[in-house]
């Protein structure tokens, strides 16, 4: 019995120490910055456009930065699980954020143990417009007569939406609110299964970014009604903006990388300039075009007065 | 079309190649221990794929999955123990035709039969799954909370003889998951205000937990007793089988893989019933029933081919609506998170590439063990006096390893160490495990999808009066009661007689 004990041991033992061979040591000064893989939180389920942005960037990015990134979906409470968990994550430029509208709106709508100035912004990558998206065989061809519809039936008309804190679960509340609506926004979990819920007809509209929702339409399941912005696209170019109709509900996603408060500004800066020169690479704007997301590119400053400004917006919205 | 030409040349790629044959190799190794599951297989090698390619990662899971169904009747035809639940059934005959000095014979047909099962079930996979995935768009919200209802319900048929035991484990399944944030309104609960919490318990940790570590620690104890598994015998007698020989039970192998492929689609059923039904049906349809249960090569090949026929009816409600077909399919569905690659309708259309490539390398992986099966026969025997004392280490320090890596976090580690005393003393008082992954799966959905129905139609009555979620619901209320009905049925006759 006691040489059986003894073999458990030993395997045990050589195990642990080829396993250990595997994993690299850790430093933890700045300036030998990164010296293992870098994680990115996006902070929901997988399969939507947050995801898809921080895969593609990391592919152009990752021989910039010098280590691997790793793309983490942690999903759960419209954003704010994966936003608390890289607020309260080590500063030291190994935990980074895929950063949208959700982390500024979550502190003010939830009571969620940060706030958007947990976050020091590393680099805006995407600006993306949303459309109000209707199924395809609905009555209404226009933002008019589909708030006619929705008069005419109330209590019918549901919208479905990424989640139940997203920014554009708001913008669904806007439209009800602005259009004066008897309509219900419906969270679900990421803006696939959202746009799924319209397309099979279950909900009467959703809202949802032209890479996210094209392939419902060209399977003849869904059909844009308006441009969320002030500005006709060249994806839609029949499609009229919602500023030109009368209604004063924009929705763009903007989406970016941040690190924790605190990370120290070489770490900033090293990873803004590895993520600027993934963001120059043609073969990533070609790849972000034909995905159909708007690219755009801020410095950590000017994204910084961007998410201020959204602060602004919305902390307004609520009152 | 071009989808499958696609798949093709992605998988006729070197590197992909090589990871179905590891994980072929793996699988057949993990299935064949006895104790060692399929589960436990794939859910111990999820975090190494998390690096992979995402096709590569999800290729090398199904692979894996599919060996080890086919490794499970290799010790069941050689010691007489099933390596995996779903191998219980082969042990009949296989195990009479070892004592016959036919163990080779049995091991070649069994190899086939699993060979060929799992081609037809990933055939009818790969030709039915896209036409359902176009069809799932018809599921809403209600439907979505039927289908997970009717996952559940099965709950109380997985207690063995004892219906309540399934209902203890699925409501502590169900507990589980209630941890973490709400889906509707993001309020957290039972998180205890620790941010490790706020998603809930992660699946991958708990999972490997349940059924890694647990089936670890009844190996380290085992071998603590002393007691050494009893030896395999060597490998006798031909292993190929004769043109004759095969031919003669391909009719049987065409109507157990049909049999598998469609109780694998049904949610919560799996491997072993789809073994022991295609069993006696084969029995029933056989010239010579007679024979069966006395070294019948047609008793290998009836339930070796519906258990791995199994393998590609469960990936049917996985990869179409995100449900699980049973616990390694719920494992999958990590496996896929983890690449970005949401199960679902949208699946196809957003990842067709990655969907037709795990299509083709199913095919290519069933053909693969078939050849290894019939080639390497001769040294099954070998794995099979791995000692109890040796495994049991190795498969806790990679349980250990497995969860850390997911996240990076220590914390996984202790999470999936707590569930694995948790299995390990399930285990001990035969409460079975299955009803609380199952449970921990879908009654996530089930909350979400039924609040967003109520949001849609404000009563009750807006799921009941849609014909799909109506079948649904009522399929449930029969599976969850069936168990009982049985039981009282079974007492009363004792109590007359």
């Amino acid at each position: 019995m006691k040489k059986i004990g003894m073999k458990s041991i030993v395997t045990a033992f050589i195990m642990s120490i080829i396993l250990a061979g595997c994993g690299g040591s850790s430093g933890d000064s700045a300036s030998n910055y990164p010296e293992e893989s870098v994680k990115i939180i996006v902070p929901f389920a997988a399969g939507g456009g947050a995801t898809t942005t921080a895969r593609t960037i990391s592919e152009y990015a990752e021989d910039h930065v010098g280590e691997s990134l790793v793309i983490e979906n942690r999903e759960g409470g419209g954003g704010s699980a994966g936003q608390q968990y890289v607020a309260s994550a080590d500063n030291d430029g190994y935990t980074l954020l895929l950063i949208t509208g959700s982390a500024v709106t979550n502190p003010i709508f939830n009571k969620t143990s940060f706030t958007y100035e947990d976050f020091e912004p590393v680099i805006q990558l995407v600006s993306d417009v949303s459309y109000l998206y209707v199924n395809a065989d609905a009555p209404y061809d226009d933002l008019e007569s589909f708030a006619e519809y929705a008069k005419d039936n109330p209590g019918e008309v549901t919208i479905s939406t990424s989640g139940a804190q997203a920014s554009d679960h708001y913008a669904a509340l806007e439209i009800i609110e602005e259009l004066g609506l008897d309509a219900e926004a419906i969270p679900y979990d990421g803006e696939s299964q959202a746009i799924a819920s319209t397309s099979g007809g279950h909900d009467e509209a959703t809202i949802g970014n032209f890479a996210a929702a094209e392939g419902q339409v060209q399977s003849g399941n869904l059909k844009p009604l308006v441009v969320l912005g002030d500005e006709q696209t060249d994806v839609y170019p029949d499609v009229p903006t919602s500023i030109e109709e009368g209604l004063e509900v924009t929705e763009a996603s903007w989406r970016g990388i941040a690190a924790p408060k605190g990370t120290p500004s070489e770490i900033i800066e090293h990873l803004h300039e590895a993520f600027k020169k993934g963001f120059d690479d043609e073969d990533y704007q070609n790849q972000m075009s034909d995905l159909g997301m708007d690219t755009e590119y801020k410095g950590p400053e000017d994204f910084q007065d961007r998410v201020v400004e959204y602060y602004e917006r919305m902390s307004q919205a609520t009152e | 079309m071009q989808m499958w030409f696609e798949a093709i040349v992605n998988v006729f790629s070197f590197s992909i190649l090589i990871t179905i044959l590891f994980g072929t190799i793996f699988g057949i190794l993990m299935g064949s221990l006895p104790g060692l599951s399929s589960t436990m297989a794939v859910a111990i090698i999820i975090p190494f794929t998390f690096s992979m390619e995402p096709a590569a990662g999800i290729i090398l899971l199904s692979s894996i999955y599919c060996a080890s169904v086919f490794g499970g009747s290799i010790s069941a035809i050689l010691l007489n123990t099933p390596g995996t639940p779903a191998g219980a059934a082969t042990v009949i005959d296989g195990y009479e035709l070892t004592k016959q000095g036919k163990s080779g014979k049995a091991l070649g047909i069994s190899a086939v039969a699993s060979g060929l099962g799992g081609v037809i079930s990933a055939i009818i996979l790969s030709f039915t799954a896209p036409i359902l995935a176009e069809q799932a768009l018809r599921f809403g919200a209600p439907e979505y909370f039927a289908l997970a209802i009717f996952g559940i319900s099965v709950v109380s048929s997985l207690g063995g003889i004892n219906p309540i035991k399934g209902l203890i484990a699925g409501t502590f399944g169900i507990l589980i998951a209630t941890v973490g944030m709400d889906p509707i309104d993001g309020y957290p609960r039972f998180t205890f205000g620790s941010p490790f919490l706020a998603t809930g318990f992660s699946l991958i940790p708990v999972l490997i937990g349940l059924f890694s570590a647990s089936q670890a620690f009844h190996l380290i104890k085992k071998s603590e007793k002393g007691k050494e598994t009893k030896d395999s015998e060597d490998v006798k007698g031909q292993v190929l089988p004769s043109i004759k020989e095969v031919t003669k039970i391909l009719p049987n192998i065409f109507r157990s893989s049909i049999i598998g492929t469609f109780i694998g689609i049904i949610p919560g059923i799996g491997g072993d019933p789809a073994a022991f039904i295609s069993y006696n049906e084969a029995k029933r349809w056989s010239k010579h029933p007679e024979r069966f249960g006395k070294g019948e090569l047609g008793g290998v090949a009836a339930p070796e081919a519906a258990n791995n026929a199994v393998t590609g009816g469960a990936l049917i409600p996985l990869l179409t609506l995100g449900i699980p077909g049973n616990t390694v399919t719920a494992i999958l569905i990590g496996g896929l998170l983890i690449h970005g690659l949401r199960p679902g309708p949208m699946l196809f259309q957003e990842h067709g590439d990655v969907v037709y490539s795990l299509f083709f390398s199913l095919i290519i992986t069933n053909l693969l063990f078939l050849i290894i099966g019939v080639s390497c026969a001769k040294y099954f025997s070998t794995i099979l006096k791995v000692p109890a004392q040796i495994m049991g280490p190795i498969i806790l320090i990679l349980s250990i390893v497995g969860s850390f890596a997911i996240h990076n976090d220590y914390f996984d580690i202790w999470v999936m160490l707590a569930f694995g005393i948790i299995g390990y003393i399930f285990k001990l008082i035969n409460v079975p495990v299955t009803p609380i992954v199952l449970a921990i799966i879908l009654a996530p959905i089930a909350e979400q999808s039924l609040r967003q129905s109520l949001l849609q139609g404000d009563n009750f009555a807006y799921i009941i009066t849609r014909p799909i979620a109506f079948v649904f619901l009522l399929l449930a209320v029969i599976t969850f009661f069936t168990p009982f009905v049985r039981d009282y049925l079974r007492n009363r006759k004792i109590k007359s007689s």
